[in-house]
């Protein structure tokens, strides 16, 4: 009986849509479609990619469940069914639990997919990412359920695609807002993002709440009694209201992400056992064999430094080493490894030379001073190894600080420490005296 | 056609205050209306193409194929022109020419799909492909994608107008000429024959 069900909703079909819409909303983000990769190969940046892509998933997977739903009406089987022995609840669900068979197969093979994606350069399994993928598929689910409670009780061929749209905008609306409250619909709220993790309460209240949801509506669809149907929808409000005012999280991070807290052991470093040491996070560690040879060319610069950190707002590097900018978004989906090492160079260069000012004037001061350009310019060539141009006058101060590397590493102090206080007068001074 | 005019009263509305909301960016704040309006009416008009009993319809002597080819292209023109009075202002950023293009796009895919799917499904491939490349393409012509993602340009004259008008004349024809799928497949036909 269960698998003629099966056979009868379509399951297998579900299914394989979904996977194929899946794994084609993960390549259409990958060269040569888009622009770069702006994948992350960790558990918990994938499982941010399963919420946002939920967004398109969930009113598919409510299309389908709503198509299922209404497949005795669409046949005008009503009257006939009414007068099975067997009864109508029951029957809806065996036809519930062979819909959710295909929707959560479709899941299993996305889930598959993105696994396959991050596997080459995964290096951390901590953070309860489980947890998080384990909300996200409740997402799926209760889509189905209110896709399908749609199906059972609404009338029109035309409710499958417009319950699919209407879950789209009512999901999608809230992403442009604020506030804890929005991370109670089902798809495309959870903010899952590396160097987080789940806050340990929230999984099972998140869990109750989606389960809630669901158990409303299959006892709305299968016209269960008022009492049956009141209970979970009861549970789920209870479950929502922490969920909804909830102030958790970290404060650094806006209200959406009230859900999610920092992970520690993610941003643990891991250091290379050979000199000159360089480190990245833990969830980036995949990464060390790309990244270490940038870092040590760069480091044979004198910058009187021998170490390279990862760094990023929440971590910023210490004084005495290079900081390597977060790698997160800089990982090739699939065949692993960074996604372009050209770009990462340079932004390492970047970071380290370019003048950071809090004012707008300093910006000013500094990028008016052609002196301080000047500078500026020494010390991207200095640190890159890239000679400026021989028709540049720059390219005879680059061979004089090259050449005598004493004169080049007092020289590269002085304009580390400039850049850092985003002293313009300190640059132009040490680009005039270059010249 | 009442459900259309409501739908392009709608997308006007919407489309006006999109425009003129000063939170978002002027008329390129249009692309939602540009996008769910052609596909709601591509929907709406996938139920006029079949009948109550598709298998009765072709066994009748005479296919009707002329008939069939221009229903699909008046379904393809109608809505598009309704559509595209409701967003006149600016109308090749996410307006009149986008709602057009979207619009006899979308109805071409959903002429093709309904000889090949069974009529309850044929608004399903439209609609996936939507969400999609909603979703997933850039709103520019970068990267072939005023070719795999022709409805996400903002109107201009581009490549994606070609696909549109590929998609609608391959869907009028193949409509014309093979009619709505039959719901029975044809195993299933020789089994209650037998």
């Amino acid at each position: 009986m269960a698998r003629i069900e099966v056979r009868r909703t379509g399951a297998a079909w579900i299914t394989i849509s979904l996977g194929v819409v899946g794994a084609v909303l993960l390549l259409a983000k990958q060269p040569p479609f888009g622009q770069s990769s702006t994948w992350s190969s960790t558990w918990a940046d994938a499982a941010g990619w399963l919420s946002v892509t939920g967004l398109v998933l969930g009113p598919l997977v409510a299309a389908a469940a709503a198509w299922v739903g209404g497949r005795g009406a669409r046949h005008k089987l009503g009257e006939l069914l009414a007068t099975a022995a067997r009864p109508a609840a029951r029957r809806g669900l065996l036809t519930w639990w062979a819909m959710l068979a295909g929707v959560l197969g479709g899941f299993v093979v996305y889930a598959a997919v993105i696994a396959m994606a991050l596997m080459p350069t995964v290096s951390y399994f901590g953070g309860r990412w489980m947890w998080a993928w384990w909300l996200v598929a409740l997402g799926w689910v209760a889509c189905a359920g209110i896709g399908f409670a749609a199906g059972q009780r609404l009338p029109g061929r035309l409710v499958p695609p417009l319950v699919g749209v209407a879950i789209y905008i009512l999901c999608g609306i809230p992403t442009y807002l604020s506030g804890a409250w929005i991370q109670l619909m089902p798809v495309g709220q959870l903010r899952s993002s590396g160097g987080f993790q789940l806050i340990g309460w929230v999984i099972p209240v998140a869990s109750v709440w989606l389960l809630g949801l669901t158990a409303t509506a299959i006892g709305l669809a299968l016209n269960w009694k008022p009492i049956r149907v009141l209970i979970p929808a009861a549970v789920a409000i209870v479950a929502a209201i922490p969920l909804s005012v909830s102030g958790g999280g970290d404060e650094e991070r806006y209200a959406g992400d009230s859900w999610m807290e920092s992970d520690p052991a993610a941003t643990e470093l891991v250091c290379t056992d050979d000199e000159p040491t360089v480190c990245l996070f833990a969830e980036h560690a995949g990464l060390l064999p790309d990244v270490t040879p940038i870092a040590r060319q760069l480091l044979a610069a004198p910058l009187g430094i021998d170490r390279a950190v990862e760094s990023n707002d929440r971590h910023p590097s210490t004084p005495g080493t290079l900081p390597l900018p977060d790698l997160d978004g800089h990982f090739l989906a699939f065949s692993g490894g960074l996604a372009d090492s050209d770009e990462y160079r340079h932004s390492v260069v970047s970071d380290l030379t370019v003048p950071r000012c809090s004012s707008t004037s300093g910006d000013d001061a500094i990028y008016s001073s052609t002196y301080a350009q000047t500078a500026i310019t020494i010390a991207m060539a200095l640190v890159s190894g890239d000679p400026p141009n021989e028709e540049d006058p720059v390219a005879v101060v680059y061979e004089e600080l090259t050449s005598d590397s004493a004169r080049g590493a007092s020289w590269m102090t002085d304009y580390l420490q400039a850049a850092d206080e985003c002293n313009a007068d300190a640059l132009s001074d040490l680009g005039r005296h270059s010249k | 056609m009442p459900l259309l005019l409501l739908l392009a009263v709608i997308s006007w509305r919407i489309a006006l205050w999109l425009a003129h909301y000063l939170y978002f960016d002027s008329v390129n704040a249009r692309a939602p209306v540009a996008i769910v309006a052609p596909l709601l009416a591509a929907v709406l008009i996938s139920v006029t193409l079949s009948g109550a009993d598709v298998d009765l319809e072709r066994s009748t002597a005479r296919l009707s194929i002329r008939w069939r080819t221009v229903h699909g292209l008046v379904a393809a023109v109608i809505p598009g022109a309704l559509l595209a009075i409701t967003a006149l202002d600016q109308p090749q950023i996410w307006g009149s020419y986008a709602l057009v293009r979207n619009t006899i796009g979308l109805v071409g895919i959903v002429l093709i799909a309904a000889t090949v799917l069974p009529a309850t499904l044929t608004w399903s491939p439209a609609l996936i492909y939507v969400i999609v490349v909603y979703f997933a393409a850039p709103r520019t012509p970068d990267y072939g994608a005023s070719w795999w993602a022709w409805p996400m340009q903002p109107g201009a004259p581009d490549s994606s107008w070609i696909c549109a008008t590929i998609l609608v004349i391959t869907g009028a024809v193949a409509y014309g000429r093979r009619g709505p799928a039959p719901t029975t497949s044809t195993g299933e036909r020789q089994r209650s024959l037998a």
